[in-house]
């Protein structure tokens, strides 16, 4: 077949997942109940017809990744050192699996993306009509401060591409200039440069060119930060490809070049990188339904089809951009997508099997995990509650994530909150903008068992 | 009913009547250079008069007030500025005069050549922004040069231009003129980015014209560092505390427009190429056909005499031009009343009005000729008469003397002081030896802004009879504000006073003549040079050495050997130079054909011996 993927789960978003992400890669967040990770397998092997996938993460967070992607075929789990960089992740995962060595194309997505299954046949096929070395995905937006990239283009090509972030730490005042060459401008007259645009980590390789980029990578060696602006600058730096003469020379220097330094890859002439701009995300996410009644009845049905859409791009780079996505998959499944029978769509919400829902529960844009408990006259809105997470009677829940295994207590009001795994909210208590873990209440685990009865009567009871 | 809206359309009529009456168009400067028969001056006018401008005002000189006026006509009101050392000092001028009323006006750069179809548009774009932002002053119009145009104007011309605009606003963000901007990358500081997209090219052209505010003037008022337009541009785009007002309106797309500024030879050919094509440029004008000569894509003027066998290609013939039997002429421009020989061959050149090309010359691509050239010449290429090289060229001397109309055109030029300002085009043919060369270069061009105020302090100070030690006083303030020393004032001090003694002199004057006004001028300023010059031997030969290589190609007679060599004698005697200063000064330039020449020779040799005597009379005293 002619493309594999590598999918990068090996980071769990530390600080900035702090504490949802305790002990899990951000790929494995529930969103609608099932693992972010799965969504992606879903669109590249499903509906994209990529034939072999490899997830790639480290021997911390093996047993939640090889979980999450045991009902893949095509799909095997990679483990690899954790100080290896992105790089280098993809470099163990080519040279040691069968089904991607044999790719003339490869994927690398991050495990944090969510991606519809056009935005990724976009980004394939544009690939392929342009023959370059690279080509990746990007979103407009300025959402994200930290994360945002100062690209310079020629046209859809890439002619540079760097962190605004490293430009400020670079700069001696602290403020960041991006530079571009005059030698550059007279190679291609007329750039544009912007800072609106987000690298959504999706990007198509042509192996060759992906090979000799990372081949000789050293162990800090970042696909976002090495290898893709290496491989947009290397185009500029070749003679322009209506020179044949020039090209011929270049080729002829290159080539002794290798003779001498045995170096391979290096007679590829550089194709450059180009980039494909996601269709705008707010508008798909706003009026889904007015959209979908502007197109074909056959498109509707596919669009319908794709649990978030089959534009869609969203990466999950902080704990806001998870509940968006969450939110947004919940509202989603008013549509007709499958429902994988045991999740139920109930009052605004998807329930997972076996959770326990009190009376007169209200639920909206609301997951609730497997087995979670909720007591009665609960309020959740806008929230994720993780499988086996306890929310006792009379809370209201706003904006917030309830990790596994944790609970709230009675008449506590919540908003903008995240509770760590198996971390306890006293009751009464009014939070906002907080997080929880285990150990927050050292103390608590006392009153943990003086609480119990109240779970344990109002559990049932509500359940009745 | 029926009558109401008839009512309104009338009172929008008037409205828009009112609008239009307000536009007025200011040319700054006084192109008469012709590409292809026209002076520039002629389109700028038509640009303004398209764009609706109904009041057109011509900025130009004392000296070329006339030649303006007449080519001007009636199409405009000629506005003729006296003692203006620089386009900026012009347009304070202007500010002062408050002649300039309407908001926006356009202003037309005399170095523009160009031909828009709907500045109008660039006009209400300006009002229409301006209305939402007051800051926004000033609209750049630029043109689309594409790669092709760029990459054919650009090596010489120095309009190597990168302008960053933001994609949206169109506000500039980054503008590198070469001249005012060396650097080999464009900075763009990410808060200037805010979030959105900035088009980075290097592919425009500016075109010379400007939409601009009154405000514009005002600010060339309050800053008198503003020398000319791209001073300004360039500081108000790097200004970014005062939020960068001006914008760019880049001319693109489908629609007749065209833009270019004529700065050096070749501009004028890829200008006058662009004409003659007929598709990009000013529509071409209609001239003659000869039958008896080839004539490809080039203008030749209805009265000029065209010989048998003639190869014209891509070339502009001016008006009274003889061409000779067999001449071959390709890219060639050649001005009014010129003489060319038979056989004679041009290949992208430039002849000045009224130069004589003998019989069976070759003039090579990149000459500039100002002077005649004898028959059977075979020129080297970027030949520029007169050069360096020309005195020791008997012939071309004589044809030089002999040359109709060549020297007149050139005391013109002296007389022009806004030579380094005001578009480049306006000093013709012979001074664009200058820009080419380095050694003039180094200290006669604008950059040098410290030597010319000296210089002009000097004149000034003379023409206003001041007193040789107040004006030493008033040098001594200028040369400690400019943190310079009195050593970097003598060429300037000594290029004034060369000014002074020879420029009242017809051009034809006798060696005895010019020796005596230098004499006298030399004897009046003793006090000032003795001290600008100083007393380090060292020092007084590197004031001499200016004399002997940047003075002499400026001030024609220094070029006369018999008159450098009593220049030292004269500034000798006067203990300006001391001995030891001038015998180091020709030792260090004993290439220099002036330090080479007998003349200048047998007076080093008599210094010489003088200074054996003195050592000897020393030492034997001692």
């Amino acid at each position: 077949m002619f493309h594999g993927c590598v999918i990068l789960a090996g980071t769990s978003g530390e600080s900035r997942f702090f504490p949802i992400t305790e002990g899990l890669p951000k790929a494995v967040l529930p969103v609608g109940n099932r693992p972010l990770v799965t969504y992606l397998l879903r669109t590249l092997l499903v509906k994209c017809g990529v034939a072999r996938c490899v997830v790639v993460t480290t021997s911390r967070y093996e047993r939640a990744v090889r979980g999450a992607v045991a009902d893949f075929r095509n799909a095997d789990v990679a483990v690899v050192d954790e100080m290896v960089g992105s790089a280098g992740a993809v470099r163990e995962a080519l040279s040691n699996d069968e089904g991607l060595r044999q790719c003339r194309e490869v994927l690398v997505v991050s495990g944090e993306c969510c991606l519809g299954f056009r935005s990724v046949l976009r980004l394939v096929e544009t690939h392929r009509l342009q023959g370059v070395d690279c080509t990746m995905l990007v979103r407009r937006g300025t959402d994200d401060a930290e994360d945002s990239e100062v690209m310079v283009l020629s046209g859809d090509r890439v002619a540079d591409k760097v962190s605004a972030m490293e430009l400020d730490d670079d700069a001696e005042d602290g403020e960041g200039r991006i530079r571009v060459a005059k030698a550059l401008l007279r190679r291609s007259p007329r750039l544009v440069v912007r800072t609106d645009l987000l690298d959504v980590h999706a990007y198509v390789f042509s192996k060759e060119a992906l090979l000799g980029a990372i081949e000789n990578g050293g162990p800090s060696q970042s696909l976002r930060a090495d290898v893709v602006p290496g491989l947009a600058t290397a185009y500029f730096r070749a003679p322009p490809e209506d020179l044949v003469e020039g090209y011929d020379l270049y080729e002829r220097m290159m080539a002794d070049d290798d003779d001498d330094g045995g170096g391979g890859g290096g007679s590829i002439r550089p194709r450059g990188v180009v980039a494909v701009v996601a269709k705008e995300p707010r508008q798909q996410q706003q009026q889904p339904r007015a959209q979908q009644r502007e197109g074909g009845d056959a498109e509707e049905k596919e669009e319908d089809d794709d649990p978030v859409g089959a534009e869609f791009v969203a990466r999950i780079r902080s704990i806001g951009a998870y509940a968006q996505l969450c939110r947004h998959v919940v509202a989603r499944a008013n549509l007709t997508f499958p429902l994988d029978g045991k999740i139920l769509k109930r009052d605004g919400a998807l329930v997972g099997p076996d959770a326990r829902l009190g009376e007169k529960v209200t639920l909206k844009n609301t997951t609730i995990g497997a087995r979670a408990v909720i007591g009665t006259r609960c309020k959740i809105n806008n929230s994720v509650v993780f499988d086996d997470a306890v929310i006792e009677e009379g809370c209201v829940v706003q904006n917030s994530i309830v990790c596994k295994r944790a609970t709230v207590k009675t008449k506590s009001n919540l908003n903008e909150v995240q509770v760590g795994e198996a971390a306890v909210v006293p009751a009464n208590s009014q939070l906002k903008q907080e997080a929880f873990t285990a150990g927050s209440f050292g103390d608590d685990d006392d009153d943990d068992d003086d609480d119990e009865d109240p779970i344990s009567s109002s559990g049932p009871a509500s359940l009745g | 009913m029926g009558k109401h809206p008839n009512k309104r359309d009338a009172a929008a009529e008037v409205v828009v009547v009112e609008q239009e009456a307000c536009l007025q168009g200011v040319v700054v400067s006084d192109g008469l250079v012709e590409v292809c028969g026209r002076a520039v001056l002629e389109y700028s006018l038509d640009v303004l008069e398209k764009a609706g401008a109904l009041d057109i005002l011509v900025l130009c000189n004392e000296a070329n007030a006339g030649a303006v006026a007449d080519a001007v006509g009636s199409r405009g009101r000629v506005l003729e500025f006296r003692g203006c050392g620089s386009a900026g000092d012009v347009l304070r001028e202007l500010d002062q005069r408050g002649v300039v009323k309407s908001d926006p006006f356009i202003m037309v750069s005399g170095s523009s050549a160009c031909a828009i179809d709907g500045l109008e548009k660039v006009v209400a774009a300006h009002a229409e922004r301006k209305k939402k932002n007051p800051e926004a002053t000033l609209t750049v119009v630029l043109r689309e040069g594409g790669r092709r145009a760029a990459e054919r104007i650009r090596p010489t011309l120095k309009d190597d231009l990168v302008v960053a605009y933001e994609a949206d606003t169109r506000r500039v963000v980054a503008w590198h003129d070469p001249d005012s901007w060396s650097t080999a990358c464009v900075e763009l500081p990410l808060k200037v980015l805010g979030g959105g997209a900035v088009e980075v090219r290097r592919d425009l052209v500016d075109t010379g014209v400007d939409v601009c505010s009154p405000e514009v003037l005002w600010r060339y008022s309050e800053n008198f560092d503003y020398q000319n337009r791209r001073d300004f541009v360039a500081n108000e785009v790097a200004n970014l505390e005062l939020g960068q007002r001006a914008h760019a309106y880049v001319l693109e797309g489908p629609g007749y427009a065209y833009g270019a500024r004529l700065e050096d030879p070749r501009g004028i050919d890829a200008v006058a190429q662009d004409v003659l094509g007929g598709w990009a440029g000013p529509p071409p004008p209609i001239g003659r056909r000869p039958r008896n000569a080839i004539v490809v894509a080039s203008f030749v003027s209805p009265t000029t005499i065209v010989g048998d066998g003639c190869e014209i290609s891509r070339s502009v013939i001016g008006e009274d031009v003889v061409l000779g039997d067999g001449a071959k002429l390709s890219h060639a421009h050649v001005a009014s009343g010129c003489r060319v020989g038979n056989r004679v061959h041009i290949t992208r050149a430039i002849l000045g009005r009224g130069v004589v090309v003998g019989d069976d010359a070759v003039v090579p691509r990149g000459c500039v000729l100002a002077h005649g050239v004898a028959p059977g010449t075979i020129l080297a290429e970027y030949t520029r008469l007169p050069g360096p090289e020309e005195e020791e060229d008997d012939d071309i001397a004589n044809l030089r003397a002999t040359a109709p109309g060549g020297d007149p055109e050139l005391e013109r030029r002296k007389a022009d002081l806004w030579r380094d300002d005001w578009g480049d085009d306006d000093r013709g043919e012979e001074e664009e030896e200058e820009e080419e060369n380095p050694p003039a270069e180094s200290w006669s061009t604008a950059s040098n802004l410290f030597a010319k105020t000296v210089r002009d302090m000097v004149i000034s100070g003379y023409k206003a009879g001041s007193p040789v030690d107040s004006m030493l006083m008033e040098l001594n303030c200028y040369k400690l504000s400019e943190n310079r020393t009195f050593l970097d004032a003598a060429p300037a001090a000594l290029d004034a006073v060369l000014a002074i003694a020879f420029e009242p002199l017809a051009p034809g004057a006798s060696t005895m003549a010019l020796v005596r006004a230098l004499k006298n001028q030399i004897d009046h300023w003793t006090p000032l040079l003795a001290k600008l010059v100083g007393d380090d031997p060292d020092d007084q030969a590197h004031s001499l050495s200016s004399l002997a290589t940047d003075l002499a190609h400026v001030h024609a007679p220094l070029a006369n050997p018999d008159v450098f060599r009593a220049t030292l004698q004269l500034l000798y005697d006067a203990d300006v130079l001391t001995d030891e200063a001038i015998l180091e000064f020709a030792a260090l330039n004993a290439n220099n054909p002036l330090v080479a020449s007998p003349q200048v020779a047998s007076f080093l040799a008599w210094l010489e011996e003088e200074d054996e005597d003195d050592d000897e009379a020393s030492s034997s005293a001692s």
